[in-house]
Protein backbone atom coordinates (compact mmCIF):
# COMPACT_ATOMS: atom_id res chain seq x y z
CA UNK A 1 0.00 0.00 0.00
CA UNK A 2 2.70 2.42 1.01
CA UNK A 3 4.85 1.74 -2.07
CA UNK A 4 1.76 2.02 -4.22
CA UNK A 5 0.91 5.47 -2.83
CA UNK A 6 4.48 6.68 -3.26
CA UNK A 7 4.54 5.31 -6.79
CA UNK A 8 1.23 7.01 -7.61
CA UNK A 9 2.44 10.35 -6.27
CA UNK A 10 5.71 10.17 -8.21
CA UNK A 11 3.86 9.12 -11.36
CA UNK A 12 1.35 11.96 -10.95
CA UNK A 13 4.20 14.41 -10.39
CA UNK A 14 5.95 13.52 -13.64
CA UNK A 15 2.72 13.27 -15.63
CA UNK A 16 1.71 16.80 -14.60
CA UNK A 17 5.24 18.06 -15.20
CA UNK A 18 5.46 16.62 -18.70
CA UNK A 19 1.89 16.60 -19.98
CA UNK A 20 0.03 19.15 -17.83
CA UNK A 21 -0.91 22.57 -19.12
CA UNK A 22 -0.94 25.71 -16.98
CA UNK A 23 -4.26 24.86 -15.40
CA UNK A 24 -3.33 21.30 -14.39
CA UNK A 25 -0.01 22.53 -13.06
CA UNK A 26 -1.68 25.18 -10.95
CA UNK A 27 -4.24 22.72 -9.66
CA UNK A 28 -1.51 20.22 -8.77
CA UNK A 29 0.44 22.95 -6.96
CA UNK A 30 -2.61 23.80 -4.90
CA UNK A 31 -3.19 20.10 -4.08
CA UNK A 32 0.36 19.80 -2.82
CA UNK A 33 0.18 23.07 -0.93
CA UNK A 34 -3.06 22.15 0.85
CA UNK A 35 -1.70 18.71 1.69
CA UNK A 36 1.28 20.36 3.38
CA UNK A 37 -1.03 22.80 5.13
CA UNK A 38 -3.11 19.89 6.45
CA UNK A 39 0.07 18.20 7.71
CA UNK A 40 0.96 21.44 9.47
CA UNK A 41 -2.40 21.50 11.26
CA UNK A 42 -2.05 17.82 12.09
CA UNK A 43 0.99 18.57 14.25
CA UNK A 44 -0.86 20.94 16.56
CA UNK A 45 -4.42 19.64 16.16
CA UNK A 46 -3.86 15.93 15.70
CA UNK A 47 -0.66 15.04 17.54
CA UNK A 48 -0.76 17.69 20.27
CA UNK A 49 -4.56 17.75 20.49
CA UNK A 50 -5.10 21.51 20.58
CA UNK A 51 -8.17 22.91 18.78
CA UNK A 52 -6.03 25.39 16.87
CA UNK A 53 -7.20 27.91 14.32
CA UNK A 54 -3.94 29.79 14.07
CA UNK A 55 -2.52 27.75 11.19
CA UNK A 56 -4.06 30.11 8.64
CA UNK A 57 -2.25 33.03 10.28
CA UNK A 58 1.12 31.26 10.03
CA UNK A 59 0.33 30.34 6.42
CA UNK A 60 -0.35 33.99 5.63
CA UNK A 61 2.72 35.17 7.52
CA UNK A 62 4.94 32.75 5.56
CA UNK A 63 3.40 33.89 2.29
CA UNK A 64 3.94 37.55 3.03
CA UNK A 65 7.43 37.07 4.44
CA UNK A 66 8.73 35.13 1.48
CA UNK A 67 6.97 37.40 -1.02
CA UNK A 68 8.51 40.49 0.55
CA UNK A 69 11.93 38.83 0.68
CA UNK A 70 11.67 37.84 -2.98
CA UNK A 71 10.56 41.26 -4.11
CA UNK A 72 13.56 42.75 -2.32
CA UNK A 73 15.83 40.60 -4.49
CA UNK A 74 16.37 37.37 -2.55
CA UNK A 75 16.43 34.20 -4.67
CA UNK A 76 13.24 32.17 -4.47
CA UNK A 77 14.76 29.00 -3.06
CA UNK A 78 16.26 30.94 -0.12
CA UNK A 79 13.12 32.98 0.47
CA UNK A 80 10.91 29.90 0.86
CA UNK A 81 12.60 28.32 3.87
CA UNK A 82 13.20 31.78 5.35
CA UNK A 83 9.46 32.50 5.12
CA UNK A 84 8.84 29.24 6.98
CA UNK A 85 11.43 30.09 9.62
CA UNK A 86 9.92 33.53 10.22
CA UNK A 87 6.46 31.99 10.66
CA UNK A 88 7.95 29.36 12.99
CA UNK A 89 9.69 32.00 15.10
CA UNK A 90 6.46 33.94 15.41
CA UNK A 91 4.53 30.77 16.24
CA UNK A 92 7.05 29.95 18.98
CA UNK A 93 6.49 33.33 20.65
CA UNK A 94 2.70 33.04 20.37
CA UNK A 95 2.83 29.46 21.58
CA UNK A 96 4.67 30.49 24.74
CA UNK A 97 1.86 32.93 25.45
CA UNK A 98 -1.21 30.81 24.72
CA UNK A 99 -0.35 27.10 24.85
CA UNK A 100 -1.13 26.95 28.57
CA UNK A 101 -4.77 27.78 27.80
CA UNK A 102 -7.24 24.92 27.56
CA UNK A 103 -10.16 24.02 25.31
CA UNK A 104 -12.36 26.90 24.25
CA UNK A 105 -9.97 29.51 25.52
CA UNK A 106 -7.15 28.19 23.37
CA UNK A 107 -9.47 28.05 20.36
CA UNK A 108 -10.46 31.69 20.83
CA UNK A 109 -6.87 32.82 21.38
CA UNK A 110 -5.70 31.05 18.23
CA UNK A 111 -8.62 32.45 16.23
CA UNK A 112 -7.59 35.89 17.45
CA UNK A 113 -4.22 35.45 15.71
CA UNK A 114 -5.95 34.94 12.38
CA UNK A 115 -8.17 37.98 12.87
CA UNK A 116 -5.24 40.11 13.94
CA UNK A 117 -3.39 39.28 10.74
CA UNK A 118 -6.37 39.43 8.43
CA UNK A 119 -7.30 42.89 9.60
CA UNK A 120 -3.82 44.38 9.67
CA UNK B 1 -12.03 68.39 25.23
CA UNK B 2 -11.64 65.83 22.47
CA UNK B 3 -11.37 63.19 25.19
CA UNK B 4 -14.91 63.93 26.35
CA UNK B 5 -16.16 63.32 22.81
CA UNK B 6 -14.11 60.12 22.47
CA UNK B 7 -15.40 58.94 25.84
CA UNK B 8 -18.99 59.61 24.77
CA UNK B 9 -18.44 57.76 21.46
CA UNK B 10 -16.95 54.81 23.29
CA UNK B 11 -19.80 54.57 25.78
CA UNK B 12 -22.40 54.79 23.04
CA UNK B 13 -20.73 52.03 21.01
CA UNK B 14 -20.29 49.99 24.19
CA UNK B 15 -24.01 49.62 24.76
CA UNK B 16 -24.46 48.10 21.33
CA UNK B 17 -21.43 45.84 21.76
CA UNK B 18 -22.89 44.53 24.99
CA UNK B 19 -26.08 43.50 23.17
CA UNK B 20 -24.01 41.89 20.38
CA UNK B 21 -21.98 39.87 22.84
CA UNK B 22 -24.53 38.88 25.47
CA UNK B 23 -26.17 36.18 23.35
CA UNK B 24 -22.78 34.78 22.40
CA UNK B 25 -21.76 34.80 26.04
CA UNK B 26 -24.97 33.03 27.09
CA UNK B 27 -24.41 30.20 24.58
CA UNK B 28 -20.75 29.85 25.50
CA UNK B 29 -21.39 30.01 29.23
CA UNK B 30 -24.37 27.64 29.41
CA UNK B 31 -23.88 25.25 26.50
CA UNK B 32 -20.09 25.39 26.35
CA UNK B 33 -20.37 25.94 22.60
CA UNK B 34 -18.46 28.66 20.77
CA UNK B 35 -21.14 29.77 18.37
CA UNK B 36 -19.32 30.84 15.22
CA UNK B 37 -22.72 31.47 13.64
CA UNK B 38 -23.26 34.50 15.85
CA UNK B 39 -21.88 37.02 13.34
CA UNK B 40 -24.07 35.68 10.55
CA UNK B 41 -27.10 35.76 12.87
CA UNK B 42 -26.44 39.45 13.49
CA UNK B 43 -26.16 40.17 9.77
CA UNK B 44 -29.33 38.20 9.04
CA UNK B 45 -31.16 40.30 11.64
CA UNK B 46 -29.82 43.43 9.95
CA UNK B 47 -31.13 42.22 6.58
CA UNK B 48 -34.57 41.64 8.11
CA UNK B 49 -34.53 45.26 9.24
CA UNK B 50 -33.25 46.43 5.87
CA UNK B 51 -35.98 44.70 3.87
CA UNK B 52 -38.69 45.56 6.38
CA UNK B 53 -37.75 49.22 5.95
CA UNK B 54 -37.28 49.08 2.18
CA UNK B 55 -40.46 47.13 1.43
CA UNK B 56 -42.90 48.10 4.20
CA UNK B 57 -41.34 51.25 5.64
CA UNK B 58 -41.12 49.57 9.02
CA UNK B 59 -38.71 51.38 11.35
CA UNK B 60 -35.72 49.18 12.37
CA UNK B 61 -36.56 49.75 16.04
CA UNK B 62 -39.96 48.12 15.39
CA UNK B 63 -38.59 45.30 13.26
CA UNK B 64 -35.99 44.39 15.92
CA UNK B 65 -38.37 42.00 17.76
CA UNK B 66 -39.48 40.50 14.43
CA UNK B 67 -35.87 39.87 13.43
CA UNK B 68 -35.29 38.50 16.91
CA UNK B 69 -38.13 35.99 16.64
CA UNK B 70 -37.12 34.87 13.14
CA UNK B 71 -33.62 34.18 14.44
CA UNK B 72 -35.13 32.58 17.55
CA UNK B 73 -36.84 30.02 15.31
CA UNK B 74 -33.69 29.37 13.31
CA UNK B 75 -31.63 29.03 16.47
CA UNK B 76 -34.13 26.68 18.14
CA UNK B 77 -34.26 24.34 15.16
CA UNK B 78 -30.47 24.37 14.66
CA UNK B 79 -29.74 23.49 18.27
CA UNK B 80 -32.58 21.01 18.50
CA UNK B 81 -31.84 19.21 15.24
CA UNK B 82 -28.06 19.42 14.92
CA UNK B 83 -25.95 20.90 17.71
CA UNK B 84 -27.65 18.95 20.54
CA UNK B 85 -26.32 15.76 18.98
CA UNK B 86 -22.68 16.66 19.55
CA UNK B 87 -22.97 19.00 22.51
CA UNK B 88 -20.95 16.79 24.84
CA UNK B 89 -18.25 16.02 22.27
CA UNK B 90 -14.81 17.68 22.57
CA UNK B 91 -14.46 21.39 21.77
CA UNK B 92 -13.10 20.81 18.29
CA UNK B 93 -16.28 18.99 17.26
CA UNK B 94 -18.75 21.73 18.23
CA UNK B 95 -16.41 24.40 16.88
CA UNK B 96 -16.09 22.67 13.53
CA UNK B 97 -19.85 22.14 13.42
CA UNK B 98 -20.72 25.79 14.04
CA UNK B 99 -17.93 26.79 11.65
CA UNK B 100 -19.45 24.63 8.91
CA UNK B 101 -22.98 25.87 9.64
CA UNK B 102 -21.66 29.42 9.47
CA UNK B 103 -20.10 28.76 6.05
CA UNK B 104 -23.48 27.47 4.86
CA UNK B 105 -25.51 30.36 6.25
CA UNK B 106 -23.02 33.02 5.21
CA UNK B 107 -22.74 31.76 1.64
CA UNK B 108 -26.50 31.37 1.41
CA UNK B 109 -26.78 35.03 2.40
CA UNK B 110 -24.15 35.99 -0.18
CA UNK B 111 -26.20 34.15 -2.77
CA UNK B 112 -29.49 35.70 -1.71
CA UNK B 113 -28.45 39.27 -0.84
CA UNK B 114 -25.17 39.72 -2.81
CA UNK B 115 -22.03 41.13 -1.22
CA UNK B 116 -23.02 44.77 -1.81
CA UNK B 117 -22.88 47.00 1.22
CA UNK B 118 -26.30 48.31 2.15
CA UNK B 119 -27.53 50.53 4.90
CA UNK B 120 -30.86 51.61 6.30
CA UNK B 121 -31.02 55.35 5.62
CA UNK B 122 -33.73 56.79 7.80
CA UNK B 123 -35.92 59.42 6.22
CA UNK B 124 -36.07 61.89 7.90
CA UNK B 125 -32.74 61.35 9.76
CA UNK B 126 -32.84 61.50 13.54
CA UNK B 127 -30.26 64.28 13.79
CA UNK B 128 -27.93 65.00 16.70
CA UNK B 129 -28.02 66.68 20.06
CA UNK B 130 -25.29 68.99 21.31
CA UNK B 131 -24.23 68.89 24.94
CA UNK B 132 -21.84 71.83 25.12
CA UNK B 133 -18.88 70.74 22.98
CA UNK B 134 -20.01 67.10 22.66
CA UNK B 135 -22.00 65.97 19.64
CA UNK B 136 -24.26 62.97 20.21
CA UNK B 137 -25.93 61.49 17.12
CA UNK B 138 -29.48 60.60 18.16
CA UNK B 139 -29.60 57.37 16.14
CA UNK B 140 -26.58 56.01 18.02
CA UNK B 141 -27.93 57.14 21.39
CA UNK B 142 -31.29 55.47 20.81
CA UNK B 143 -29.58 52.29 19.58
CA UNK B 144 -27.47 52.26 22.74
CA UNK B 145 -30.49 52.72 24.99
CA UNK B 146 -32.53 50.05 23.24
CA UNK B 147 -29.58 47.63 23.21
CA UNK B 148 -29.02 48.11 26.94
CA UNK B 149 -32.75 47.68 27.61
CA UNK B 150 -32.72 44.43 25.64
CA UNK B 151 -29.70 43.22 27.58
CA UNK B 152 -31.40 44.12 30.85
CA UNK B 153 -34.50 42.26 29.66
CA UNK B 154 -32.44 39.12 29.12
CA UNK B 155 -30.95 39.53 32.58
CA UNK B 156 -34.39 39.76 34.20
CA UNK B 157 -35.58 36.78 32.19
CA UNK B 158 -32.65 34.72 33.44
CA UNK B 159 -33.11 35.92 37.01
CA UNK B 160 -36.85 35.82 37.45
CA UNK B 161 -38.52 33.39 35.05
CA UNK B 162 -38.83 29.66 35.46
CA UNK B 163 -37.24 29.29 32.04
CA UNK B 164 -34.27 31.41 33.08
CA UNK B 165 -33.79 29.49 36.32
CA UNK B 166 -33.85 26.20 34.39
CA UNK B 167 -31.16 27.51 32.05
CA UNK B 168 -28.98 28.60 34.96
CA UNK B 169 -29.53 25.19 36.56
CA UNK B 170 -28.16 23.48 33.44
CA UNK B 171 -25.21 25.85 33.50
CA UNK B 172 -24.48 24.91 37.12
CA UNK B 173 -24.96 21.16 36.90
CA UNK B 174 -26.42 19.35 33.93
CA UNK B 175 -27.08 16.03 35.65
CA UNK B 176 -28.66 17.57 38.73
CA UNK B 177 -30.85 19.80 36.56
CA UNK B 178 -32.12 16.84 34.61
CA UNK B 179 -32.83 14.97 37.88
CA UNK B 180 -34.91 17.95 39.03
CA UNK B 181 -37.16 17.53 36.01
CA UNK B 182 -35.57 20.02 33.64
CA UNK B 183 -35.88 18.92 30.01
CA UNK B 184 -32.19 19.49 29.26
CA UNK B 185 -32.33 19.08 25.49
CA UNK B 186 -35.27 21.46 25.13
CA UNK B 187 -33.71 24.02 27.47
CA UNK B 188 -30.47 23.87 25.51
CA UNK B 189 -32.41 24.62 22.34
CA UNK B 190 -34.13 27.52 24.19
CA UNK B 191 -30.74 28.86 25.31
CA UNK B 192 -29.31 28.77 21.82
CA UNK B 193 -32.50 30.33 20.46
CA UNK B 194 -32.30 33.16 23.00
CA UNK B 195 -28.71 33.82 21.95
CA UNK B 196 -29.89 33.95 18.34
CA UNK B 197 -32.76 36.27 19.33
CA UNK B 198 -30.32 38.73 20.89
CA UNK B 199 -28.11 38.55 17.78
CA UNK B 200 -31.02 39.16 15.42
CA UNK B 201 -32.44 42.05 17.42
CA UNK B 202 -29.02 43.65 17.87
CA UNK B 203 -28.37 43.23 14.15
CA UNK B 204 -31.65 44.95 13.41
CA UNK B 205 -30.70 47.88 15.64
CA UNK B 206 -27.23 48.28 14.18
CA UNK B 207 -28.57 48.36 10.62
CA UNK B 208 -29.08 52.12 10.98
CA UNK B 209 -25.45 52.70 12.06
CA UNK B 210 -23.34 50.19 10.15
CA UNK B 211 -23.27 49.14 6.50
CA UNK B 212 -24.63 45.59 6.10
CA UNK B 213 -23.04 42.83 4.04
CA UNK B 214 -22.55 39.10 4.66
CA UNK B 215 -18.82 39.84 4.48
CA UNK B 216 -19.16 41.89 7.68
CA UNK B 217 -20.37 39.01 9.83
CA UNK B 218 -16.82 38.09 10.87
CA UNK B 219 -16.28 41.62 12.24
CA UNK B 220 -19.21 41.31 14.65
CA UNK B 221 -18.22 37.78 15.63
CA UNK B 222 -14.76 39.10 16.47
CA UNK B 223 -16.24 41.86 18.60
CA UNK B 224 -18.30 39.27 20.49
CA UNK B 225 -15.10 37.31 21.25
CA UNK B 226 -13.28 40.36 22.56
CA UNK B 227 -16.21 41.56 24.68
CA UNK B 228 -16.69 38.13 26.27
CA UNK B 229 -13.05 37.61 27.11
CA UNK B 230 -12.37 41.15 28.36
CA UNK B 231 -15.58 41.45 30.38
CA UNK B 232 -15.72 37.93 31.73
CA UNK B 233 -17.45 34.98 30.21
CA UNK B 234 -20.95 33.80 30.81
CA UNK B 235 -22.59 36.68 32.66
CA UNK B 236 -24.74 39.59 31.57
CA UNK B 237 -22.68 41.97 33.70
CA UNK B 238 -19.52 40.75 32.02
CA UNK B 239 -20.97 41.45 28.59
CA UNK B 240 -21.91 45.00 29.58
CA UNK B 241 -18.53 45.75 31.18
CA UNK B 242 -16.70 44.16 28.24
CA UNK B 243 -18.88 45.97 25.71
CA UNK B 244 -18.18 49.35 27.23
CA UNK B 245 -14.47 48.48 27.58
CA UNK B 246 -14.28 47.52 23.90
CA UNK B 247 -16.15 50.68 22.87
CA UNK B 248 -13.66 52.81 24.81
CA UNK B 249 -10.65 50.83 23.54
CA UNK B 250 -11.78 51.26 19.94
CA UNK B 251 -12.38 54.99 20.22
CA UNK B 252 -9.14 55.61 22.11
CA UNK B 253 -6.95 53.60 19.70
CA UNK B 254 -8.76 55.39 16.89
CA UNK B 255 -7.71 58.69 18.39
CA UNK B 256 -4.14 57.68 19.27
CA UNK B 257 -3.06 55.40 16.43
CA UNK B 258 -5.77 55.64 13.76
CA UNK B 259 -8.91 53.55 13.28
CA UNK B 260 -7.13 50.84 11.23
CA UNK B 261 -5.35 49.74 14.42
CA UNK B 262 -8.55 49.29 16.44
CA UNK B 263 -9.04 45.63 15.51
CA UNK B 264 -5.42 44.39 15.87
CA UNK B 265 -5.10 46.17 19.22
CA UNK B 266 -8.39 44.82 20.54
CA UNK B 267 -7.33 41.29 19.59
CA UNK B 268 -3.88 41.77 21.11
CA UNK B 269 -5.70 42.80 24.29
CA UNK B 270 -7.86 39.67 24.04
CA UNK B 271 -4.76 37.47 23.95
CA UNK B 272 -3.21 39.43 26.80
CA UNK B 273 -6.36 38.97 28.88
CA UNK B 274 -6.43 35.25 28.14
CA UNK B 275 -2.81 34.95 29.19
CA UNK B 276 -3.00 37.06 32.35
CA UNK B 277 -6.61 37.14 33.52
CA UNK B 278 -8.78 34.59 31.70
CA UNK B 279 -11.79 35.33 33.90
CA UNK B 280 -12.01 38.87 32.52
CA UNK B 281 -12.52 42.19 34.26
CA UNK B 282 -15.39 40.99 36.43
CA UNK B 283 -13.34 38.00 37.46
CA UNK B 284 -16.01 35.43 38.18
CA UNK B 285 -17.58 32.80 36.04
CA UNK B 286 -21.22 32.04 35.45
CA UNK B 287 -24.66 33.41 36.25
CA UNK B 288 -26.05 33.59 39.73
Amino acid sequence: MRTFVIFAIVAAFFTVLVLGGNYALRLATIFAMYATLALSWNIIGGLAGYPSFATAAFFGLGTYASAILQSSGMPMLVAWPLGGLIAAAFAAVIGLAILHLKGHYFAIASLAQVKCFASW
Amino acid sequence: MIYLQVLANGLVLGGLYAAIAVGFSLVWGVLNVINLLHGSFIILGAYVAFFAYALFGLHPFLSAPIAGFILFGIGYSLQGAVINRVIRAPVLMTLTLTFGLDLLLNNAMLLAFKADYRKVVLDPPLGSIFLGPIVLPLDRISVMILALLMTYGLYRLLRDSKLGRAIIAIRMDREAASLMGVDVMRMQAMTFAMGAFMAGAAGSLLSIIYPISPLNSIIFLGKAFVVCVIGGLGSVGGAIVGGIALGLIESLTGLWFGPEYAVPISFALLVAFLAVRPTGLLGRRGYE
